[in-house]
């Protein structure tokens, strides 16, 4: 069965960060030398009564509104997040009661970072071709700037907040495009470079703040993401040539600048799209995807490969064909 | 005080973007500015792109100081 998708959209906080706002709370740090290191020149974060489900209330509303779906046809519900408003319930649950959805929609959440839209497209894909839902609303957010430890030069530049949605079903009327299928992997003994402790079961009190080892990480995604691109191009039974956009992750400007380098790939089939929203983890694909469709980056007929990344070590690389209209 | 190949100094030093001059044998992250997060990543690219070094899960702590990176070439074999 072909399972279509029939929307993307995002929303980001209003309050936007800038390099400079940031050295005037620490002023050792250097404006131009955070954007030469990480690409960004400011970040949308989420204001202390805000929350990773708000925003995606609010992407939801926007998809809904855009692809006329009516809420009691949407009869699952999967919200990624890594940043719920409590340990439960589910802000799944809370985002089905905000929506008005129909008491038969089902709805989960799941915890992954980055790697998360892509992984819930897997999801969403798997549960409409098995018949067990028609139209599945995904939903994919956090709010990792409230996470940064004080002071932390290694995380408040890097991260934004934000949510994006999408719409998934079974139905090809209307659809802007195809989701093919998405290869998933997971590396367990990557998990301790970029956690937080604090907060769960094991460390209840302990800190709750972002640690992250960057050159683990960095290591990671260069060898472990080219790889995994490369072997579901295969799988397709297509070659790199006959992709038209990768759309990756955008974790940083760096990091996404060596890979690019690495797959040979132009910044027209592989755009970089960071500067003023920063990394907003499971958010930044639907984020990049959306802005792509509206500067018509990315159009009608075009092969494309949807690649995320990161947390876990965790990743999911989608293939996904725009329909011509 | 060991002799580290002026190849290992010249790739680091191009990597943190500071004069062979200002690394010895036992420079570290601790004693240079540059060597911060990025500059540890460029050392780790500028190791890929010298010596043809790959780093294997949980090497790149070892990418903290001269001697380390000196080890880690030895022990991939890319050093004598």
């Amino acid at each position: 069965m072909t399972v279509f998708l029939h929307g993307v959209t995002y929303h980001l906080p209003d309050n936007v960060v800038t390099n400079d706002d940031l050295v005037r709370l620490n002023p050792t740090w250097d404006a131009e030398s955070i954007f030469r290191k990480t690409g960004i020149r400011e970040r949308r974060v989420a204001a202390a009564n805000e929350t990773s489900t708000d925003f995606a209330e609010q992407a939801a509303l926007t998809l809904i509104r855009e692809t006329r779906i009516s809420p009691d046809q949407i009869d699952a519900l999967i919200f990624c997040t890594q940043t719920p408003d409590y340990l439960f319930p589910a802000s799944s649950c809370i985002l089905h009661g905000r929506l008005g959805l129909s008491s038969h929609c089902g709805v989960f959440d799941f915890n992954l970072g980055c790697s998360g839209f892509t992984y819930g497209l897997w999801l969403s894909r798997a549960l409409i071709e098995s018949g067990s839902a028609r139209n599945v609303l995904l939903v994919a957010g956090d709010t990792l700037s409230k996470e940064c430890g004080i002071g932390d030069q290694v995380t408040i530049p890097i991260f934004g907040d934000g949510a994006g949605a999408a719409l998934l079903s079974h139905q090809s009327e209307n659809a802007i495009g195809e989701i093919g299928t998405t290869l998933v992997g997971t590396d367990g003994r990557g998990w301790e470079h970029l956690r937080i402790l604090g907060g769960g079961s094991r460390c209840p009190a302990g800190a709750r703040q972002i640690e992250m080892n960057g050159a683990e990480v960095f290591n990671f995604t260069l060898t472990a993401i080219s790889e995994a691109i490369g072997q579901q191009i295969t799988n397709l039974k297509l070659t790199w040539d006959e992709i038209d956009r990768f759309l990756l992750h955008q974790a940083n400007g760096f990091i996404l600048e060596t890979l690019r380098k690495r797959m040979k790939l132009s910044p027209e089939r592989c755009p970089i799209d960071i500067s003023d929203t920063g990394n907003t983890s499971s958010a930044s694909l639907p984020v990049l995807f959306r802005r792509c469709l509206d500067r018509g980056d990315v159009a009608p007929g075009h092969q494309c490969i949807l690649a995320g990344y990161g947390v876990g070590y965790s990743w999911a690389i989608t293939s996904l064909k725009l329909l011509k209209r | 005080m060991s002799v580290v190949s002026p190849r290992v100094l010249n790739t680091i030093s191009e990597a943190l973007q500071v004069s062979p001059a200002e690394l010895t044998a036992e420079s570290g992250s601790n004693d240079i500015e540059n060597w911060d997060s990025m500059g540890t990543m460029n050392i780790l690219l500028s190791l890929e792109s010298e010596f043809g070094l790959r780093l294997a899960p949980g090497q790149t702590s070892q990418l903290q100081s001269v001697q380390g990176i000196v080890e880690l070439l030895k022990k991939a074999g890319k050093l004598e």
